[in-house]
């Protein structure tokens, strides 16, 4: 029996003889925003890797909004509404940025996609305008600035029709101008009913952005809750800072 | 047309189409094989098998070898699923070395022998004269390019790139790259199965000396110096590596020492082409505007991250 929203249940990872993840549960309900915060090393992106079926898990399950995700390959995960952005980016880089908006939503809209070229053109140029990047739409990916990567990276995921959006640290490595413009486009996405999970290191862009904060450390989820009442306990601080673990 | 400017034309056309076809495994899939001269050479001997045996029809024989060479690169791909980038590499030398012995040996190929090849005909008229040969083959060409531009700009083609480039992220994005990956592979070995086919039918004679190794090499080094990944590279290469070494001929009167010049200036592109300008020579043509300002990159993220506690 399955739930509605991300269920993560009792997944359990390890590489070799490392454990990455042990015994993770938790859900994310749909329609909300919430944050994975932790040290590094916590296993935030790995929970991503095995939600979106890029490592697959040694025992566990997951599940979206019903449907059993454990043992899918990637493409059909995507399929069951899924998307991502990862830290690296990973853009098409032979391609332009207009291109990379194209593909992704050409596979997403591959039936029932009416007056399918002027349609995918229209809806590529108003995904490019929203996230600020319209008018370098035929600029190969090199040689845009990182803060336009980045926004590209956003981009993408417009172009699908996924309902569960993972964001790996969307927020690294941009000003606050920057910044602010990525919370305005998060803020945005419930008029598309989007269900929000990102990995972040900027905790006062968590507690602006996230309705709740899971802790992870060493692979667990240590606590589940609202941003401030996370934040402001110690125990927790001292663990995401001073490396300081239950056990010592 | 006729004579050395006649055959030297169809021997860049059929390079140019050969070139293309490499291209879209190597520059839009990445697969990165050394197979190519053996879908070239399947193709020949399918086109030439039909035309002694059954009909010397342009469009069966075509056609055939069509079928042959994208049955060759499908097997390949099937390679190229389970094994990626240089150990495939390595794969493909071997299917090489498999499909050279094969034409070398079997009784059907004629053996080291070679096939001797009748003229084809069109609409029941034979096509003997150079300029009819030339202009059936200048169609054909057209028509592999037009494939070949058609792949890179429709939705199919634009997924077998995106595969290519990121295979983690397409598959993330719903691509199923393995498709792309077949789908590349089995296209290319159906235009260097058309290639080989022109080639009989330009030469009216084939050996399994055409389709070795080193030739697969030679249209790899065509892809690479033109410019991998685009479209008019190949073209580009495909007429440089076709072109000069004929040029050389007038300047060294003893032809020995033309093919070790060759040689020689077939590496020494390479070298500087790898060191100098990876994206080949269509990477001049393409726009390089000065590097972009770097706005929105923050220096400040860990004072605020401590600052949020």
């Amino acid at each position: 029996m399955t739930e509605n929203g991300l269920v993560v249940s009792h997944v359990y990872k390890s590489y070799g003889a490392i454990n990455v993840i042990n015994d993770l549960s938790f859900t994310v309900k749909e329609h909300s925003i919430t944050a994975l915060v932790g040290p590094n090393g916590a296993g935030k992106t790995t929970v991503f890797n095995l939600i979106t079926g890029t490592d697959p898990l040694d025992s566990g399950m997951v599940s979206w909004k019903g449907t059993v995700l454990t043992g899918l390959k990637p493409y059909v995960i995507a399929r069951h509404g899924v998307a991502r952005t990862y830290q690296d980016l990973r853009l098409f880089g032979s391609m332009t940025v207009r291109e990379n908006v194209q593909v992704v939503m050409e596979t997403s809209f591959k039936d029932g996609f009416g007056h399918r070229k002027k349609m995918i053109r229209e809806r590529t140029d108003s995904i490019l305008k929203s996230v600020g990047l319209l008018g370098v739409g035929s600029r190969r990916v090199e040689e845009l600035s990182y803060a336009e990567k980045k926004f590209l990276s956003l981009a993408r995921l417009l172009a699908t029709t996924a309902d569960l959006l993972l964001l790996d640290e969307p927020a690294s490595g941009l000003d606050s101008t920057s910044q602010g413009d990525f919370v305005t486009f998060v803020r945005s996405l419930p008029t598309h009913a989007k269900t929000v999970c990102l990995v972040e290191h900027n905790l006062e862009l968590v507690r602006n952005l996230a309705e709740e904060v899971i802790f992870m450390d060493s692979g667990y989820a240590l606590r589940k809750g609202r941003p401030e009442d996370i934040m402001k306990d110690p125990e927790l601080g001292a663990i995401y800072f001073g490396g300081v673990h239950e056990d010592e | 047309m006729g004579g050395y400017v006649g055959e030297l034309l169809a021997v860049t056309l059929i390079a140019v189409i050969l070139a293309s076809s490499l291209n879209l495994m190597v520059g839009y899939a990445r697969i990165y094989s050394l197979a190519h001269a053996s879908m070239y050479g399947i193709g020949a001997y399918t086109g030439a098998l039909i035309a002694i045996h059954y009909t010397p029809n342009v469009f069966v024989v075509c056609g055939s070898a069509l079928l042959a060479g994208a049955i060759g690169g499908t097997i390949l791909a099937g390679l190229a699923i389970r094994i990626r980038f240089e150990y495939f590499l390595v794969a493909s030398i071997g299917f090489q070395i498999i499909m050279q012995d094969l034409f070398n040996n079997l009784g059907v190929t004629g053996g080291s022998g070679g096939l001797s090849v009748p003229a084809l005909t069109l609409f029941g008229i034979q096509l003997t004269s150079s300029n009819e040969s030339i202009a059936v083959l200048a169609i054909v060409t057209a028509i592999a390019l037009g494939v070949a531009w058609m792949v890179r700009h429709s939705p199919w083609g634009r997924a077998i790139i995106a595969g290519g480039d990121d295979e983690v992220a397409a598959s993330a994005f719903g691509m199923r790259t393995h498709d792309g990956r077949f789908s590349a592979s089995a296209i290319a070995g159906a235009l260097a199965g058309v290639a080989g086919a022109m080639y009989a039918y330009q030469m009216a004679y084939i050996n399994s000396t055409t389709f070795a190794l080193n030739e697969s090499v030679v249209i790899m080094a065509m892809v690479i110096i033109g410019g991998a990944g685009t479209f008019v590279g190949p073209i580009i290469g495909a007429v440089i590596v076709t072109v000069i070494p004929e040029l050389l001929g007038f300047f060294v009167v003893n032809p020995t020492d033309s093919g070790l010049l060759q040689t020689l200036l077939y590496g020494l592109i390479l070298v500087i082409m790898m060191r100098f300008q990876p994206a080949g020579l269509a990477g001049f043509f393409r726009r390089s505007g000065p590097p972009r300002e770097t706005p929105g990159i923050e220096s400040d993220t860990a004072t605020k991250q401590e600052s949020a506690l």
